[in-house]
């Protein structure tokens, strides 16, 4: 089985870092009864026996043998040192060794350049003699995930830098990118430069791009409170029987993980949701499944261009009801939710824009009719380009979602991503038609002027692209003439 | 005479554990078939031999090489041999890699195939060497994926340069029309078009035509690829297992994949084979139910004329035109539009008194292609021993324009998408360029033309 390595940059991406390796191991050991380290949960972990000095790997083998340490495939960077030093002090502690941190401790000040050029130039080595060493210690290395924000300095710009080193030195591996993208209110002034700079290095360096919204996030969360029993004082629900959500069900919940609830910190069920993303995309590699999809069918069905690789995502049950007698309409369900804009996770809506291709992965219990019927009941109400009519690509997994009895992630590429490019494109040129701030780019080394042209021009060109597909909506279609032979 | 099977892929590797278990069940001795069938021991020595080889303890091993880019999936199919005793595969008739083909049909043919091919043409020779003869190839693929289609079409011609004189049969499980990869149909039209070139006989499987099976006939609720498999097996079996030729009264012939292949796939532009069975019933209702040959075969008849994949809603309307009365030139394009129309065809007859089963009305000419010669056109085989716990089935593997509805599909949508240029950049990656395409595209109009001037 193939390896993953997370490398999680800024305060952001080591936040949902943090997150998704608590839920990852929660799934693992929900599975794992017998506590023996084998092929899926080598996916993201390694079997360390720390009794030596210098601690060995313990290989998969035959599968028998038992969990000594698990150590997780992992590269945490941040220009600060509060989060990491949080999540060193934290119940997840003993999954990362100082080989596999890198801190500074003076920040990027919200500032792409300082981020990239600076911190770039400063720990180019390290930071490639670290990823090296994690690199190393997988047998057959598939994908790098990383994890950061677009707004800030750290995130957006150690962490696009970092892409870039990855693109250089593992060109065979794939470069997922989880990256946040600023609400529309974010209190960081130069965000719309530091999210389009960065997105500039996204289009040209990624295989495959998740854009996520804070705002998604949010509202999903609230979602989720309001459906929530009246755990907390003076609110008034009436509980039905059926109506009530498991508590522990929720995609935002933490339950049964490291981390006890008195713990949580505020952002942490938001950033449970971008976790379960995460680890229902990799379900399908990491479990059995009757219909398998690999890391790099994800990227293979879904980019139909280079440069268009931005996935709008979408989780489905968000909860899971007490009533476990689960009716099939339900299950239904759950695939209409998943093409609802109130359950993408990026505030966009897919059903009014054209998809180039989608992807549905199921896990637990469900057949190949079950997304069959579902792919032709939603199929008249859903827009497709005229060359990728049937464009699905499905997924089973059997193996269900920790609390849920089953699960649907659906990635799509759908031209209403142009939506969130034309909001950040606004708030950029409303900073940069005044040249404001731009004299704290300029003077960082290495800097240059020409930078923000062509990455605003990088992004006019996403936007088009998208645009012109977009409007092939309802456009007669003029098929090519086959191949004749004589 | 036996038959060495390469599973291919994820898909190609359930079918095929599909496929052994049903035939395990025909290769054990009567004690273990239900009574009422009859079973002999000579019968089941030779399903025994031609696909399992035997170890001291009597324990049969599947005549498979399994080929997968990932291990996970033969791993479930090695720890699914484990709960029974009766068959297995071999511990060393496997053939796995590390990093899946990605649904890349570029990858499978261009990277893996070049990198595991003697390690694949090791296993398989292995496996050929344990055979006192050798009577064929099976490989079972699906087109969509990127294991099975792209590394599946370069072990197709590794093994007929390896065994020039071997007959090699694939056996593709076409997807479901409305998608399960995105680039089907260029993974499709990439393996079509070069199997062409290199396979004796193309069997035609399509998923959405074997999941109505499952749930109309079969009336399995929720369908799953287990249940498509094991329709996929039994359609298999019902053309693989022993069977003889009618002249022969001994009924314990070496006719194997060779001679079936012989008899329909007489024309190197016409490959593509279909398999219809009949009857196919839920096992509860196997015992109230009761069917005679004459019905069965008439049915089967009905079913390939009228382009049925089953015999539950059949169009009995359409009919062959009568061969006395002179039609005019109209008439005669309205009839061909209407019904299936064969380049031959071999039917199986299984169970009691299968011998004496009158055939006649296949032998019809107007049901054939004019040019075949009559004596090309249709072939008949009969086994007195059941299978599938079904007392007396018909199995047709017909040379007709069935394939050619769905190819004309898959050749369209990827041309389509050719023209837009979409995913071509997965390809070009790996090697496979423009012209590849273009000449994948020549090749397979020239099949759709063929079938449609039959």
């Amino acid at each position: 089985m193939t390896q993953s390595i997370v490398v999680q940059v800024g305060q952001c991406g080591n936040q949902i870092g943090c997150r998704f390796w608590d839920l990852a191991l929660r799934e693992h050991a929900s599975i794992n009864k017998s506590g023996r380290y084998d092929e899926s949960l080598s996916s993201f972990f390694r079997n360390v026996d720390t009794r030596y000095e210098d601690p060995k790997d313990i290989p998969v083998g035959d599968g028998k043998g038992k969990i000594r340490s698990l150590k997780a495939r992992a590269v945490l960077i941040d220009m600060e040192e509060g989060v990491v030093n949080e999540t060193l002090n934290g119940p997840l502690q003993d999954i990362f060794d100082c080989k596999q941190l890198i801190t500074d401790v003076s920040g990027c000040g919200n500032n792409w350049a300082t981020g990239y050029m600076m911190y770039g130039s400063q720990y180019h080595d390290t930071i490639l003699e670290t990823i090296r060493h994690a690199v190393e210690l997988c047998d057959s290395l598939q994908c790098f995930f990383l994890l950061h924000s677009m707004g800030g300095g750290t995130g957006s710009g150690v962490g696009t830098n970092v892409l870039g080193l990855l693109e250089e030195n593992y060109p065979d591996v794939y470069r997922f990118t989880t990256a946040v993208y600023p609400s529309d209110d974010d209190d960081v002034i130069t965000s719309p430069y530091n999210s389009v700079l960065a997105m500039h290095q996204l289009t040209e360096k990624a295989d495959c791009v998740l854009p996520i919204e804070n705002q998604a996030l949010i509202d999903i969360t609230n979602k989720i409170y309001d459906a929530m029993p009246p755990s907390r004082p003076g609110k008034k629900v009436y509980p039905s029987k059926e109506t009530q959500v498991k508590e522990t069900s929720a995609i935002t919940s933490s339950e049964k993980g490291a981390t006890k609830p008195s713990q949580e910190k505020p952002f942490d069920h938001m950033n449970n949701i971008v976790a379960n993303l995460l680890l229902n995309m990799t379900s399908s590699a990491r479990f059995e499944g009757s219909l398998n999809v690999d890391l790099n069918e994800i990227t293979m069905n879904l980019v139909p261009f280079p440069k268009l690789h931005y996935l709008v995502s979408s989780l489905t049950p968000l909860y899971s009801l007490i009533d476990v007698n689960l009716p099939v309409g339900r299950l239904d369900q759950m695939f209409t939710d998943a093409f609802s804009k109130d359950y993408q996770l990026i505030k966009a809506n897919p059903k009014q824009s054209l998809y180039l291709a989608c992807a549905l992965i199921v896990r637990g219990k469900a057949e190949v009719s079950d997304i069959r019927r579902n792919i032709e009941r939603l199929k008249p109400n859903l827009k497709f380009i005229n060359w990728n009519e049937e464009g699905w690509k499905t997924g089973l997994c059997s193996v269900a979602p920790v609390g849920q009895p089953y699960s649907l992630l659906s990635l799509a590429n759908n031209t209403c991503i142009q939506n969130t490019f034309h909001n950040l494109k606004q708030r950029f040129m409303k900073l940069y038609r005044r040249k404001a701030h731009i004299h704290h780019y300029n003077n960082v080394d290495g800097f240059e002027p020409f930078i923000f042209d062509d990455s605003l021009e990088s992004l006019n060109y996403l936007i088009n692209e998208y645009e012109m597909l977009n409007r092939t909506i309802g456009q007669p279609v003029e098929y090519p003439t086959r191949l004749s032979i004589l | 005479m036996s038959v060495v099977t390469i599973q291919l892929g994820q898909c190609g590797n359930q079918i095929g554990f599909e496929f052994y278990d049903l035939l395990s069940k025909s290769a054990t001795k009567p004690n273990h078939a239900p009574s009422s069938s009859f079973h002999s021991d000579d019968y089941s020595d030779l399903v025994s031999e031609r696909f399992f080889h035997v170890n001291e303890k009597d324990k049969m091993f599947a005549r498979a090489v399994m080929v997968d880019m990932e291990q996970k999936v033969i791993g479930q199919a090695l720890h699914d041999t484990q709960r029974q005793s009766l068959w297995g595969y071999h511990k060393d008739a496997q053939v796995t890699g590390k990093k899946g083909s990605g649904n890349n049909w570029a990858q499978g043919y261009c990277h893996h195939g070049p990198k595991c091919i003697s390690d694949v043409l090791d296993t398989v020779s292995k496996e050929v060497e344990q055979c006192d003869s050798l009577g064929g190839f099976l490989a079972l693929m699906s087109l969509a994926g990127g294991t099975g289609s792209g590394l599946g079409a370069f072990v197709t011609t590794a093994l007929k340069d390896e065994y020039p004189h071997a007959t090699i049969v694939n056996n593709v499980i076409w997807p479901y029309t409305t998608g399960e990869v995105i680039v089907q149909n260029y993974n499709a039209v990439l393996t079509l078009s070069h199997l062409y070139s290199t396979s004796d006989g193309i069997i035609v499987m399509e998923n959405e035509k074997m999941q109505k099976i499952c749930s109309q006939l079969l009336k399995i609720k929720n369908v799953s690829f287990k249940d498509i498999n094991k329709v996929v097996a039994t359609k298999l079996a019902g053309v693989f297992l022993p069977a003889c030729d009618t002249s022969d009264s001994t009924c314990l012939s070496k006719f194997v994949v060779a001679d079936i292949l012989s008899n329909v796939c007489a024309h190197p532009g016409h490959k593509l084979l279909n398999i219809l069975n009949i009857p196919v019933v839920p096992k509860t209702s196997l015992a109230y139910t009761s069917y005679n040959w004459n019905m069965l075969v008439k049915h089967c008849r009905q079913m390939l004329i009228a382009n049925a994949n089953m015999e539950e809603g059949v169009n009995w309307s359409i009919k062959l035109p009568k061969a006395a009365k002179p039609v005019s030139e109209t008439e005669m394009t309205n009839q061909t539009s209407t019904f299936n129309r064969s380049l031959s065809n071999q039917i199986f007859l299984r169970g009691k008194d299968a011998s004496t089963v009158d055939l006649s009305s296949f032998e019809d000419s107007q049901l054939y292609t004019s040019w075949v010669p009559s004596y090309g056109r249709f072939h008949s085989a009969w086994q007195r021993n059941s299978y599938n716990e079904i007392e007396q089935s018909v199995t047709l593997l017909s040379n007709s324009q069935t394939p050619l509805k769905p190819l004309d599909a898959v050749v369209s949508k990827a041309w389509n998408m050719f023209a837009s240029r979409a995913y071509v950049h997965q390809y070009a990656k790996h090697g496979i360029t423009d012209d590849d395409f273009v000449d994948s595209f020549v090749a397979l109009e020239q099949v759709v033309k063929n079938y449609s001037n039959l």
